[in-house]
């Protein structure tokens, strides 16, 4: 059959702009990605709260390892206390490219787990989004190996830092309130969607290293904006409008969390928790993840984070800016603990 | 990069696919991503880092600028080129270059020091500072491992020669921020001392005097970037504050180490003449009449594009009250071809250097006089 006998396809733009792996540079940074507007940050509970799951698993460690099993199940369980059902299609845009971005900084013991991230592709599959439409990435290849991810595609999933090759960031600054930064072109290109993967920690400077402060990896120059706790620039960059477009579920990893020393792993301040949080609020979900930070260091002696000074004032920022609730009163903190 | 290759590469400096003439910038188009190296490739630009106290907690306090970043395990400093690996601080930009061009010195721009010569000016990644104009803000904003490492690693000796295969006269340090590749630049410095060609820093000034005296005793010659006399413009529009700058060049000129100052004039922001009289009037009583003074005119980039162009009239009213309040050499930059680029006698008035951008017509200079009525120029002539 020669080239001119073969049957076309029916394709869309959209469809084939994925392909490319193009959809939102052609449709515009806001414009693509249709259906997580507004529901990062503010998904509440038949009653008005913001539901934040909390749910543990005493057993979901094999010795020293995951065991892939059992956290597969812990992840569903979180995700059915947080949305009320663990079929993730219920929050994400159909026919979108799904990303998954990792916190990686502190090397492997102290990155989202191995066996998590399978669970969470498999769970992705579940509800119709093949692999090959799901991209894992970090700031940079760099971070991904410290995690243990081996950048490039396996069984389907590409696996990219900023820096891989047609990554990158967009070529001029995006402003909102104080924070000016290019954006990672994985989110405003790649992906149509996204999950924000972080690990439960704390955080020398924002106090609280779990959900917001991930984002700080979606853009170029996170460094120039850790003073002052990194208040207001965290809630600058929730704030823009590609953000909130594309941030569909916050989900932490605390399977192993830390309430002191972070970001990097500080082994005397980390502890087996055994447990996941997720939420479709952020601001909610690190609400909850600073009392379980706070509670943790009381328990080891340790000081309130506000005594040093890195109370994560920037909760508050966001919160009054209208993109999450920080206040415990309007959070519905849905905990179970597995058997 | 082979460093066979790196020299090869060197005889396309002069008007190759770096711009010998036009703005103060390197390449517009330094690709982002695509080609950085891996985690291993990475490590061979890091040196342990000068100037830091190391903290409890694996933590560490910089103490190279007066921002005195307090930085934990595996964080960077606000520079974004020092990183914190287990309670020891790096550099990460030893011999990592993001740019090498062989640059009249008038581009820099240093009007009193060896005109007409070429300098070979290098960058790396990364700034203390965040200007809002800044017109190299696609190197001096972004990370190391952001901008490919396209030359592989570049020695400190390797750069001394290819400046002597160049033709070059000195070395700059310029483009982004020499103070936060200090490590390299002085360990560059001392090698093309060493070789007769001396080092020449192009920077905001704001770093910490034992780091400055360390580079003062090395550099041939100093271009500060004296933003504004106003602290909330540094404030507001570079995310520094002004006191040290004003510290470092006073230490600049003690040294005496050979010193020039640029004013980028923005409207509306720092283009008032009762600023521009207190900044000459600063100049005047702390560093002397002969320090140069270029006033130059700012084009809309970065994160301010909402601003015109300097309009000339202004720079013509600063150049005005800089020779009123005293100083000899004023200097207009960005005009090109304005009579405010020329060198003039002090003395008689006589018109002693004549250029155009960065390329200078006819210099009438003897051995560093005014052939008209014998006043000796400060600068250094050759």
């Amino acid at each position: 059959m020669g080239a001119g006998c073969l049957r076309k396809v029916p394709m869309d733009r959209r469809k084939f702009l994925q392909t490319l792996g193009l959809a939102s540079a052609a449709a515009g940074l806001s414009s693509a990605g249709a259906a997580c507007a507004r529901s990062a940050a503010q998904k509440p509970a038949g009653d008005g709260r913001s539901r934040v799951a909390l749910v543990t698993d005493p057993g979901v460690r094999r010795g020293e390892e995951i065991d892939a099993k059992r956290v597969e199940r812990l992840l569903r369980a979180t995700l059915e206390k947080a949305l009320g059902s663990a079929n993730l299609a219920g929050v994400l845009p159909a026919d979108e490219v799904v990303g998954i971005k990792l916190n990686c900084l502190a090397g492997r013991p102290l990155s989202p787990a191995l066996p998590l991230v399978e669970a969470l592709i498999k769970i992705l599959s579940d509800a119709g989004i093949p692999r090959e439409r799901v991209i894992v990435f970090e700031r940079g290849e760099r971070d991904l190996r410290r995690g243990g991810f081996t950048p490039g595609e396996h069984d389907g999933v590409r696996y990219l830092g900023n820096d891989s090759a047609g990554a990158g960031y967009e070529e001029e600054p995006e402003i909102s309130g104080q924070l000016g930064s290019c954006l990672s072109r994985i989110l405003t290109r790649r992906i149509g969607a996204m999950i924000n993967l972080g690990v439960l920690k704390d955080h020398s400077l924002a106090g609280l290293g779990a959900g917001t402060k991930n984002l700080y990896g979606l853009i170029h120059n996170p460094n120039k904006y850790h003073d002052n706790g990194c208040d207001p620039y965290l809630a600058d960059l929730l704030a823009m409008p590609v953000v909130q477009k594309r941030l569909c579920l916050t989900i932490l990893d605390g399977l192993t969390a830390q309430c002191h020393g972070g970001p990097g792993f500080s082994p005397a301040h980390a502890w087996s928790y055994n447990s996941l949080l997720a939420s479709r609020d952020v601001i909610a979900l690190d609400r909850v993840a600073w009392d379980v930070i706070e509670e943790r260091r009381k328990q080891t002696g340790l000081p309130p984070l506000e005594r040093e000074n890195r109370a994560p004032r920037w909760l508050r920022t966001a919160a009054s800016r209208g993109l999450g609730t920080d206040e415990m009163i309007r959070i519905l903190v849905l905990r179970e603990v597995l058997s | 990069m082979k460093r066979r290759e790196f020299f090869a590469l060197g005889a396309a400096l002069g008007g190759g696919p770096w711009p010998a003439t036009g703005a103060e910038h390197p390449r517009k188009d330094p690709p982002r991503g695509g080609t950085t190296l891996a985690l291993d490739g990475e490590r061979q630009f890091w040196r342990e880092a000068a100037h830091y106290q190391k903290l409890p907690e694996s933590r560490v306090e910089c103490r190279l600028c007066p921002r005195r970043c307090q930085v934990a395990d595996q964080e960077n400093g606000w520079c974004g080129v020092r990183l914190n690996e287990r309670g020891t601080y790096y550099t990460t930009v030893f011999g990592r270059p993001v740019t090498i061009a062989n640059d009249p010195i008038e581009k820099k721009p240093l009007f009193h020091y060896k005109p007409g010569s070429l300098t070979l000016s290098l960058a790396t990644a990364g700034c203390n500072f965040e200007c809002l104009f800044c017109q190299n803000w696609e190197i001096s904003q972004f990370r190391p491992e952001q901008i490919p490492a396209r030359y592989g690693f570049v020695s400190p000796e390797d750069l001394v020669e290819l400046a002597k295969r160049q033709g070059s006269r000195s070395l700059s340090f310029t483009y982004a921020e020499p103070v936060v590749f200090f490590e390299y630049a002085l360990a560059t410095a001392r090698a093309s001392k060493a070789a007769g060609l001396p080092g020449v820093m192009i920077s905001n000034g704001f770093i910490e005097s034992a780091p400055m005296d360390e580079l003062l005793q090395e550099l041939g010659a100093v271009k500060i970037d004296f933003k504004a006399f106003d602290d909330k413009f540094y404030q507001r529009q570079c995310r520094g504050t002004l006191e040290p700058v004003l510290r470092t060049m006073e230490r600049i000129r003690k040294a005496g180490v050979w010193l020039e100052l640029v004013h980028l004039t923005v409207p509306t922001l720092n283009d008032d003449a009762e600023q521009a009289k207190r900044l000459c009037g600063w100049v005047l009583e702390k560093l002397g009449p002969d320090v140069p003074v270029h006033f130059t005119r700012f084009h809309p980039t970065y994160k301010l594009k909402n601003l015109p162009a300097t309009p000339p009239a202004t720079l013509e009213r600063q150049y005005d009250i800089a020779r009123k309040a005293g100083l000899r050499y004023a200097y207009l930059g960005n005009l090109p071809g304005h009579e405010g680029e020329n060198t003039r006698c002090h003395g008689c008035r006589e018109t002693l250097i004549r250029r155009v951008g960065f390329t200078v017509l006819e210099n009438r200079l003897r051995e560093g006089k005014c052939p008209k009525c014998g006043e000796k120029i400060p600068g250094v002539w050759s």
